[in-house]
């Protein structure tokens, strides 16, 4: 047997009007949305037409609540009207429009903003009792009639024969417990200016003798794209800040008009203020999938004409036109970083001065626009800054440092060596580095670590004098698995250099871990460590020109030569910014204990 | 902070390590849970690293599971269980143990059994046993979706890939519909599944559907924040099918790089299978030399002739399916050759 489902109908309305909305203020959104397609469907019949909104606020007092009045001079309802679409939940004589409008593609859904006929319940978050007076424009012999409706589900409808009421439609709310913000006139404004200054159809706010119009003279969409006074001043006022650039987006696929600007402050987060209008009536100022994630330098003020809302109207639903739609987008905003590399280079470098890291996440995300910018890149070297273009143009191999730390210790032997190699360690920049030589098959990217640096030194001029020093120094070191070598490499106020590639690096924490992991893990470890023989041996390179290291090396007596070798160790594990263990602390403890000791002896003995 | 990148994931290891040498195990769980969770969110993971993080907070957590919560890394065991398996060296049993740890660790933190069942269809999945794991299905289905399930988008883009990759092409297209219509989604569907699905259709010779999702599918891989390249070799042997020789080389220069410096056997082998197809199939076509971006597989002064660079990529394909294949006790990973030098004579 076939069953209906039961509805509650007071938990419907509970349900629409209270748990759909991200904000109370919405109520305000949905009373002018309603008049703006009450006066749309009447400019259908008289295109001549212009038709306004009004909204009028009666101040409370501790006699009686406040109370807001909303006109509208539209096509208005007749009592049939009134009872099949505002007193049934879900119907809408808008969404029977739109969707006709959704078959005939030659027809204009603009025009129709509300497809969910449910709006209206939003007022019972500011109201109790709503309250619709109505007379219709098409059948002027019909009468005018008036609409009760309760949060409960409860209402009345009642004609008005005798009234003389002109055609449109007024709704009626006064203010319930703690909704009594929204009846004040600053707030009323400033919330009525927010929705509906970009309305094509005039809104005004009257309260006593205070009355003022909140719309914009032209929609910002509208502005021309060369007025860029007026362009500044909007995104000042509505964005909250003074662009670098401005430029117009146009998205076919949604059928979206208005302007991008870009920030002239960096930002921390991803996803910039965006403000879009549907319609002319706001949405959202930070409406998901619409703008790209890498776009958070940029900020948006557009409107669409069909895009699909959510039921809230707050956000779009999401699906293959929104995607097309945030292509368009996104190709528009690399068209424009173009055009300014092409023809505006001393703004697109403030673009990029500004929004580096963000830029380099687009430029790691989008090939076409990483082929774009590539060569304009800038990056850390152990030479100093240098621009991506200018090191392929001369260069077959690029040497990648891939963590800040290996860069750090590379830094001064590698710039004093003449070796170039690229910091790697920064946000993106490897990323970067990589996808950047993809394109140049001639460049080879090779990652750099200090172990790549001591195969490139020199061994030490006079190898014999350092024999003794390096019999002591690997007896002492072994154990680490570290091997002692001369080299002669510069600057000389260097005596050590602690070569720990990246490969041995990660060697040596997978054991600290296998060490004390279960057995199961264990095995993994060991499963995944790389092959000792295929790991770069791990080095203390003493540099020969040193006098400290040359010093250390005429000294005599065995165990002072080993002391020393293991101070330079740990010193070289500092400079390097390695993280000491305590066994390496403990070293250098002994070591200094012992030459103190040994120098105290010998002083007392003399 | 700083987005998911590489270099946000080394800041977080050495804070780790720092961390624990000052005895403050806290911040080193901190730092070390947040490399488990945002580095398979961004384009160039180091996978190994991960294995060492989830050791290491495993046994924290087992320590003091009040002070360090299981909950909060066990969500990522399950990707770790089915990367292991990925590596040739790591034993057959081993695999086999680490999901039923990860089963057991569930169980003690009341989540149900439907994810490890579900990490043992793709283990047997990765071991190319793929009756096995189809045979595991009804087990996996009967049971309801709790805590520890992926997203449903993720678990048809796998079932697809499954019956695509066992020769069930009518069933893996037929699954793939809520995928198709856009019903399901998520970070990675629908473009992994696109790629699973090209092969099948192309089988069943619905060329023109596969042609579809393959614009759709790169299209999409060009916005992915992630991971694109372990799905890119599809897209490539399709475009070489199809006489795309721009987009296929494109697609190859553009992953390669990354493809090289994986260490996984089953992704180096997935990508280089491809690749040698592809570049066979072009080289076919009577494309000549391509210049491929430099790596260990591609040194300075290698031959840049588009066969005998086939060669060399199939050559590596092999050496890494001769692995597997010892590991799983089976000889999968060397048919799997076989049947794409097959399939590569479809659809032309």
């Amino acid at each position: 047997m076939s069953e209906r489902f039961r509805v509650d109908l007071r938990g419907i309305i509970d349900l629409t009007s209270n748990h759909m909305y991200s904000s109370p203020d919405v109520f305000v959104r949905e009373t002018i949305q309603n008049g703006h397609d009450a006066i749309m469907a009447r400019r259908r019949e008289d295109p001549a037409f212009e038709g306004s909104i009004r909204i009028e606020l009666v101040r409370g007092d501790k006699e009686k609540p406040g109370t807001i009045c909303v006109t509208d001079d539209g096509i208005g309802l007749t009592t049939d009207e009134v009872h099949e679409f505002l007193s049934t939940v879900g119907a809408s004589s808008k969404r029977e429009k739109t969707d006709a409008e959704d078959d005939d593609e030659s027809s204009e859904p603009t025009t129709f903003l509300g497809r969910f006929g449910i709006g209206l319940l939003s007022c019972f978050m500011a109201t109790d009792e709503i309250v619709v007076v109505s007379r219709s424009a098409r059948d002027r012999t019909a009468p005018a009639v008036e609409w009760r409706g309760k949060a409960d589900g409860g209402y009345t409808v009642r004609e008005m024969p005798d009234s003389t009421l002109r055609p449109g439609t007024s709704v009626f709310l006064a203010a319930k417990a703690d909704a009594e913000e929204y009846y004040e006139y600053d707030t009323l404004v400033e919330i009525s200016r927010r929705y509906a200054e970009m309305l094509p159809v005039r809104v005004i706010v009257q309260c006593g003798d205070n009355e003022v119009d909140v719309n914009r003279e032209r929609p910002a969409w509208e502005l021309d794209a060369d007025d860029e006074v007026a362009l500044n001043d909007l995104c000042q006022s509505l964005l909250g800040f003074a662009p670098i650039d401005v430029f117009p987006i146009e998205a076919p696929a949604g059928a979206i008009r208005g302007f991008a600007f870009i920030r002239s402050d960096r930002i921390d987060s991803w996803g910039g203020e965006n403000r879009l209008y549907s319609g002319g009536m706001f949405v959202g100022n930070r409406v998901y999938g619409l703008i790209p994630e890498w776009a958070g330098f940029i900020g948006c003020i557009l409107n669409t004409t069909k895009l699909r809302l959510t039921a809230s109207r707050e956000g779009l639903h999401q699906g293959d036109e929104l995607e097309k739609a945030c292509d368009e987008i996104a190709a528009a905003i690399r068209a424009r970083l173009a055009h300014l590399l092409r023809h505006d280079r001393p703004r697109f470098e403030r673009v990029m001065k500004t929004h580096d890291t963000e830029i380099r996440g687009l430029a790691v995300k989008d090939s076409e626009f990483l082929e774009l910018v590539a060569d304009f890149l800038e990056f850390d070297t152990t030479l100093g800054t240098i621009r991506f273009g200018e090191f392929r143009r001369e260069h077959e191999k690029l040497y990648l440092a891939r963590t800040p730390e290996q860069f750090r210790r590379l830094l001064i032997p590698a710039a004093e060596a003449g070796i170039r190699v690229f910091n790697g360690g920064y946000t993106y920049h490897e990323e970067l580095l990589c996808r950047a030589a993809e394109r140049y098959p001639e460049l080879e990217v090779s990652s750099f670590d200090t172990a790549d640096l001591a195969n490139l030194m020199d061994p030490a001029e006079d190898p014999e004098a350092f024999a003794d020093l390096l019999e002591a120094g690997n007896a002492t070191l072994s154990g680490r698995g570290v091997e002692v070598v001369v080299r002669d490499f510069a600057p000389v106020t260097l005596p050590a250099f602690f070569a720990l590639g990246l490969d041995a690096e990660f060697h040596r924490q997978l054991d600290e871990t296998k060490s004390e992991a279960s057995g199961l893990w264990e095995e993994i470890l060991d499963a995944m460590a790389p092959r000792p023989e295929s790991l770069s041996p791990t080095r203390l390179c003493l540099n020969g020109r040193s006098p400290l290291v040359r010093s250390l090396a005429a000294i005599r007596d065995r165990e002072t030569r080993s002391d020393g070798v293991e101070i330079l160790y740990v010193q070289a594990l500092m400079n390097g910014q390695h993280i000491l263990s305590s066994d390496d602390l403990a070293m250098l403890h002994r070591a200094m204990e012992r030459l103190l000791w040994r120098s105290t002896e010998r002083a007392g003995q003399a | 902070m700083l987005p998911a990148c590489a270099a946000r994931d080394v800041l977080y290891q050495r804070a780790a390590r720092q961390a624990e040498v000052l005895g403050d195990l806290d911040s080193a769980w901190e730092s070390r849970c947040t490399v488990l969770e945002s580095s398979s969110s961004h384009e160039a993971p180091r996978f190994e690293t991960l294995f060492l993080c989830m050791a290491w907070c495993l046994k924290v957590s087992d320590r003091d599971p009040e002070r360090f919560s299981p909950n909060r890394i066990l969500w990522q065991y399950k990707w770790v269980a089915v990367e292991a398996p990925r590596y040739a060296s790591v034993p057959r049993r081993a695999c086999e143990r680490l999901i039923d740890d990860m089963e057991a660790r569930y169980a003690k933190i009341g989540w149900g059994r439907r994810a490890a069942i579900h990490k043992r269809i793709e283990l047997h999945a990765l071991l190319g046993e793929h009756e096995k794991a189809i045979a595991l299905l009804p087990e996996w289905r009967a049971l309801a979706r709790d805590r520890g399930a992926d997203c449903l988008a993720c678990e048809a883009d796998f079932l697809v890939s499954l019956l695509g990759a066992a020769g069930h092409s009518e069933h893996a297209v037929r699954e793939a519909r809520p995928i198709i219509r856009g019903k399901l989604s998520c970070a990675t569907v629908p473009h992994s599944t696109f790629a699973a699905l090209l092969n099948p259709l192309v089988r069943l010779g619905r060329v023109s559907e596969a042609d579809d999702l393959f614009q759709r599918g790169r299209r999409l891989l060009k916005r992915m924040r992630s991971g694109g390249y372990r799905v890119a070799g599809e897209y490539m042997l399709h475009a070489a099918r199809i006489g795309d020789v721009d987009a296929s080389i494109q697609i190859a220069r553009g992953a390669l790089p990354q493809a090289a410096s994986e260490r996984a056997d089953v992704t180096r082998f997935d990508w280089f299978s491809r690749l040698g197809t592809a570049l066979a199939i072009l080289a076919g076509r009577g494309v000549g030399t391509v210049d491929l971006p430099k790596t260990a597989l591609t040194p300075d002064g290698a031959d840049s002739d588009c066969r005998v660079l086939a060669e060399r990529m199939l050559a590596t394909a092999r050496d890494h399916a001769r692995a597997l294949d010892l590991r799983n006790g089976n000889g999968y990973y060397e048919s799997q050759l076989h049947q794409l030098a097959d399939d590569a004579k479809l659809g032309r």
